[in-house]
C-alpha cells in the first residue's frame, strides 16, 4: 500500500506513534456550486469533517476515531491530530474514501449530504439517477493545472450483462470491468484493439460457520471441510486457470503468507478426499455428516459454491442448501446472525490489520461472521495495531496466519482476476482499489478529442 | 353511464386498497431486512446505531402499527419516502412515468395497427397457405419469451453492425429521433409479443361472427366484402379482442420490468425491480399502486368501449 499526497501535501507521524500532522495542499478550492461557491478548502474543513464522522454512530468510519485524542486546526493549512493509544492502520483509514473531506455549508443547509455531492474533485456530479447513469462534468476550477483531461465521464448502470458487452462493442462505453474469462474472450474476438487490464482484487471469498457452536466448534469437522474442496478446480472452471486459492488472510502483498508456505496445515489447502474422510472419521463422522447451508443467490458466486457442493458430497459432507437472495444474506448470514453455515464474500479494507481486527477479533460485532473468540488472537490483532515498525507488524502478521492456518474459522476459496477492458481510444487509465469511481478517469483522456 | 363510472371507481378504489394490503405484508413476509439493505454491505459497527435507524424508518413497530401508519399517509395522499434515497415516493415514479407511458402507448398502438388487419386477413383466408404462414409466424413469437428477444436485439446489432441504440433516455419533445431508436426496440419487443394473442383472437373471434345469421344477411343483400366485413362483422368481433386488449396492460406492464432492465431506460418497471432488490417498502407499495390504478384505468377504458361497439351493451 503505498500512499499518495492528494489534498494533504504531506504528512508526519511523530515518534511515539501518537501525533500526526497533515500539511495541506495551499489553493485547493471546493467546486464553484452554491453554498459553497468555490471558497478555499483549509484545515478547519478536515477538522469539522473528522469531528462529524467520529459523532456519528454507525458512520461506517466513525471507529476509526476511536483512538482518537483530539483534530486541532494548527493554521489554515496545518492539522494535528493526537491519539490516545497509537493506531497504525490510521494514515491508511484516512486515505479510504468512506474519510473523504465533505463540506460543513451543504450539511448546515440540507441536514445532511444526501441531496447534493459538492467535493474538491477532478468532475463535478451534475445528474444522478438512482442505479441508472451517474454523470460528471470537468471541473474547470480542480487545483492540478490542466487536470482533468476529459469533459465529463458518464457512468451507466447496465445490468444486464449481455447488455453491457453489446454496448462495449457497439462502442457505446469505453470501459466496462469483466471478471470473466469469457466474457473478455467475446469482447476481445469483436473489439480486438481493446485494452486490457489485469489485477486481483481484494476480494476475499469463504465459507463461514458457527465456530463457537455444535457441530462447528469441532475444528476436525471444518479441516474434513476444507481438504474436501477442490480450489484448483473452481479456478480452472471459473476464471480459465487464472487465479489462485486464499488463505487466511486476503492477498495483501508484504503481510500474506501464501498457502504453500503455510507449513504442516498447506496440506489441508489441496484437495484430498481420503484425508478429508479421514479427519470427518476424527471428527466422530465417519458414516458421513449433513449440514444445515446458507446459499446466497448471487449470479456467479452461487454456481462457484454449486460446484463445491460435489467435491463434498465425495467427500461424504452433504449440505442442506436453503437458498436466500441477497437481502436475506444481508441481514443473517453476512452480519454473523444465522445458525449453521454459509458462505460469502467480503470486500477487505485497505489494511490488513484492519481486515483482522474486522472478521477475526472477538469484538467484532457484524463481521466476526464465524463468532472466532480466541484469546491468542485477539491479542495478536491487538499487538499489530500498536506496532509502528512495519518489519515487526508484519511478523505479528504473518506469525497469526501461522496460528489460523489449521484453525480454520474460515474456510478461504479462490480469487480470479479482474479484467477493466478500455477502449482502443482511452489511455491513461490506471485501475486503483479505491471505491471512487470517478477517480480512476482523473488522468485519462480520448485519443483523437471528444 | 356517468352514475356507471362513479360505481366502477369506487369499486377501484376497492381494488386498490386490497392490492395495498396484500402487496404491504407480502413484502414484509419476503426474507431479509430493509435496515441491512439501507446501510448495504458497510455494516455498522454499532447495534444501537442500527436500532437508531429501525426507529427513524418506523420499522420498529408491529407489523399492523406500520400498516396504519401507512394507510394514514396514503389517505392523506403522503405515500412515503424512499429508504433508499429518501426522496418522496410518488416524486420517483412521476420522473420515471414517461419512459413507462411512452412504451405503454406505443407498443399498444404497434401492436394492434399489426395485429388487427393481419388478423382479418387471416380469417379472410382461412386455411389458405397465407393464413398459415401468417399463424406459424405468430405462433412462434408467441413461443419466444420477450426477455430473449430482447436480449438478441441488442447481441446481434452489436456483433454484426457494431452498433446498438444510444444508451440512456432522451425526451421526445427534446430530440424525437433519438427518443423513438432508444424505445423503438424495446417497443418492438412489447408490441409483437402484444400483437400475436390479440391477432389470434381477432381471427377466431371474426371467423365466429362470419358464420352469424347477420353476416349472411349482409352478403344476401350484395353488400360489398368491405362494407360486410369492416362494418357488419368486424365491429362485433372486437368485443372479446378489446377485453384482451385491457387484460394485456398487466401483462405490458410486467415486460416493461424486465427490457427497462435490458435496455437501460429509466422507467417505472426498473425502479419497481430495484425497489424489491433492496426491499424498499414504501417504493414498492407506491409503484403496486400505481400499476393498479394503470389496470384499473384500461379496465374502465375497455368496458366503456364495450357500449360503443355493441348499442346494445347498456351501463346500469
Amino acid at each position: 500500500m503505498i500512499l499518495v499526497p492528494d489534498l494533504a501535501e504531506s504528512w508526519k507521524v511523530s515518534e511515539d506513534g501518537k501525533t500526526y500532522t497533515f500539511h495541506l495542499r495551499k489553493g485547493v478550492k471546493w467546486q464553484n456550486l452554491p453554498p459553497l461557491n468555490g471558497r478555499e478548502f483549509v484545515a478547519e474543513d478536515v477538522v469539522w469533517t473528522y469531528d462529524r464522522i467520529a459523532k456519528t454512530p454507525g458512520s461506517a468510519s466513525a471507529t476509526w476515531f476511536d483512538p482518537v485524542d483530539k483534530i486541532r486546526a494548527v493554521d489554515r493549512y496545518t492539522v494535528e491530530i493526537v491519539m490516545k493509544e497509537p493506531y497504525v492502520a490510521f494514515l491508511v483509514n484516512m486515505a479510504d474514501p468512506y474519510a473523504v473531506i465533505t463540506p460543513k455549508e451543504v450539511v448546515d443547509a440540507d441536514g445532511s449530504l444526501k441531496k447534493r455531492a459538492i467535493g474538491t474533485g477532478p468532475f463535478i456530479l451534475t445528474e444522478r439517477v438512482s442505479n441508472i447513469v451517474t454523470k460528471l462534468r470537468r471541473n474547470p476550477g480542480y487545483w492540478e493545472p490542466g487536470i482533468p483531461y476529459l469533459d465529463g465521464v458518464d457512468i451507466f448502470n447496465i445490468v444486464d450483462l449481455s447488455a453491457q458487452v453489446a454496448a462495449f462493442r457497439a462502442s457505446q462505453i469505453d470501459h466496462i470491468g469483466a471478471s470473466d474469462k469469457g466474457d473478455l474472450d467475446s469482447i476481445l474476438r469483436a473489439q480486438p484493439n481493446t485494452q486490457v487490464l489485469k489485477h486481483l482484487g481484494l476480494g476475499w471469498c469463504k465459507f463461514h460457520m458457527r465456530a463457537d457452536k455444535p457441530p462447528w466448534d469441532n475444528i476436525k469437522l471444518r479441516q474434513a471441510f476444507a481438504a474436501a474442496l477442490d480450489r484448483q478446480a473452481e479456478i480452472d472452471t471459473f476464471y480459465s486457470g487464472e487465479g489462485r486459492s486464499l488463505g487466511p488472510l486476503p492477498p495483501y502483498s508484504r503481510f500474506e503468507v501464501p498457502i504453500e508456505k503455510l507449513g504442516e496445515s498447506s496440506r489441508i489447502y489441496k484437495r484430498d478426499v481420503k484425508y478429508a474422510k479421514q479427519l470427518l472419521a476424527e471428527a466422530g463422522y465417519p458414516a458421513g455428516v449433513e449440514l444445515p447451508f446458507l446459499l446466497r443467490k448471487q449470479s456467479g458466486f452461487t454456481e462457484r459454491i454449486i460446484r463445491y457442493n460435489n467435491d463434498l458430497m465425495e467427500a461424504n459432507i452433504k449440505l442442506l442448501i436453503k437458498v436466500i437472495d441477497n437481502a436475506e444474506y444481508l441481514a443473517t448470514g453476512y452480519i454473523g446472525k444465522y445458525e449453521g453455515a454459509a458462505a460469502g464474500c467480503t470486500g477487505a479494507p485497505a489494511d490488513p490489520g484492519e481486515f483482522l481486527a474486522l472478521q477475526y477479533h472477538s469484538s467484532s460485532t457484524v463481521y466476526n461472521q464465524s463468532h472466532v473468540k480466541d484469546a491468542l488472537v485477539d491479542k495478536m490483532i491487538d499487538e499489530q495495531r500498536r506496532t509502528l515498525d512495519e518489519g515487526k507488524r508484519i511478523k505479528i502478521i504473518q506469525d497469526l496466519q501461522m496460528y489460523l492456518a489449521d484453525k480454520f474459522f474460515y474456510i478461504p476459496l479462490t480469487q480470479g482476476y479482474s479484467y477493466s477492458l478500455t477502449s482502443s481510444r482511452l489511455k491513461g487509465y490506471t485501475p486503483t482499489i479505491s471505491f471512487n469511481e470517478a477517480d480512476v478517469y482523473r488522468y485519462t483522456w480520448l485519443e483523437g478529442g471528444k | 353511464m356517468r352514475q356507471y363510472i362513479a360505481r366502477r371507481l369506487l369499486f377501484g378504489l376497492i381494488v386498490l386498497w386490497g392490492a395495498g394490503i396484500i402487496i404491504f405484508f407480502l413484502m414484509r413476509f419476503l426474507p431479509g431486512d430493509a435496515v441491512y439493505m439501507v446501510l448495504g454491505e458497510d455494516v455498522s459497527a454499532d447495534p444501537r446505531a442500527l436500532d437508531a435507524l429501525r426507529v427513524r424508518l418506523g420499522l420498529d413497530k408491529p407489523i399492523h402499527e406500520q400498516y396504519l401508519v401507512w394507510m394514514s399517509g396514503v389517505l392523506r395522499a403522503d405515500l412515503g419516502k424512499s429508504l433508499q434515497t429518501d426522496e418522496p415516493v410518488v416524486g420517483q415514479i412521476i420522473s420515471r412515468l414517461p419512459v413507462t407511458l411512452e412504451l405503454m402507448a406505443l407498443s399498444t398502438l404497434l401492436g394492434v395497427v399489426i395485429a388487427i388487419p393481419v388478423g382479418v386477413i387471416s380469417a379472410l383466408r382461412q386455411d389458405t397457405r397465407l393464413d398459415y404462414i401468417l399463424r406459424v409466424i405468430t405462433i412462434s413469437l408467441l413461443a419466444m419469451p420477450a426477455f430473449w428477444i430482447g436480449t438478441m436485439l441488442l447481441v446481434f446489432p452489436s456483433i454484426w453492425f457494431r452498433w446498438i441504440p444510444p444508451l440512456g433516455y432522451t425526451e421526445f419533445f427534446q430530440d424525437p429521433i433519438s427518443n423513438l431508436i432508444q424505445v423503438g426496440f424495446p417497443v418492438f419487443v412489447l408490441a409483437t409479443h402484444f400483437s400475436t394473442s390479440i391477432m389470434r383472437l381477432t381471427r377466431s373471434s371474426l371467423l365466429e361472427v362470419l358464420r352469424q345469421d347477420y353476416v349472411r344477411t349482409a352478403w344476401s343483400k350484395g353488400l360489398r366484402e368491405r362494407v360486410v366485413v369492416a362494418r357488419h362483422a368486424l365491429k362485433n368481433a372486437m368485443i372479446p379482442v378489446v377485453t384482451l386488449i385491457g387484460i394485456h396492460m398487466g401483462r405490458l406492464l410486467g415486460g416493461t420490468v424486465i427490457l427497462e432492465s435490458i435496455f437501460s431506460l429509466p422507467g417505472v418497471g426498473r425502479l419497481f425491480l430495484e425497489a424489491v432488490i433492496n426491499r424498499d417498502y414504501p417504493q414498492v407499495q407506491a409503484t403496486v399502486l400505481f400499476y393498479a390504478l394503470v389496470f384499473i384505468i384500461a379496465n374502465l377504458v375497455v368496458d366503456i368501449t364495450y357500449g360503443w361497439l355493441d348499442p346494445r351493451i347498456k351501463f346500469q
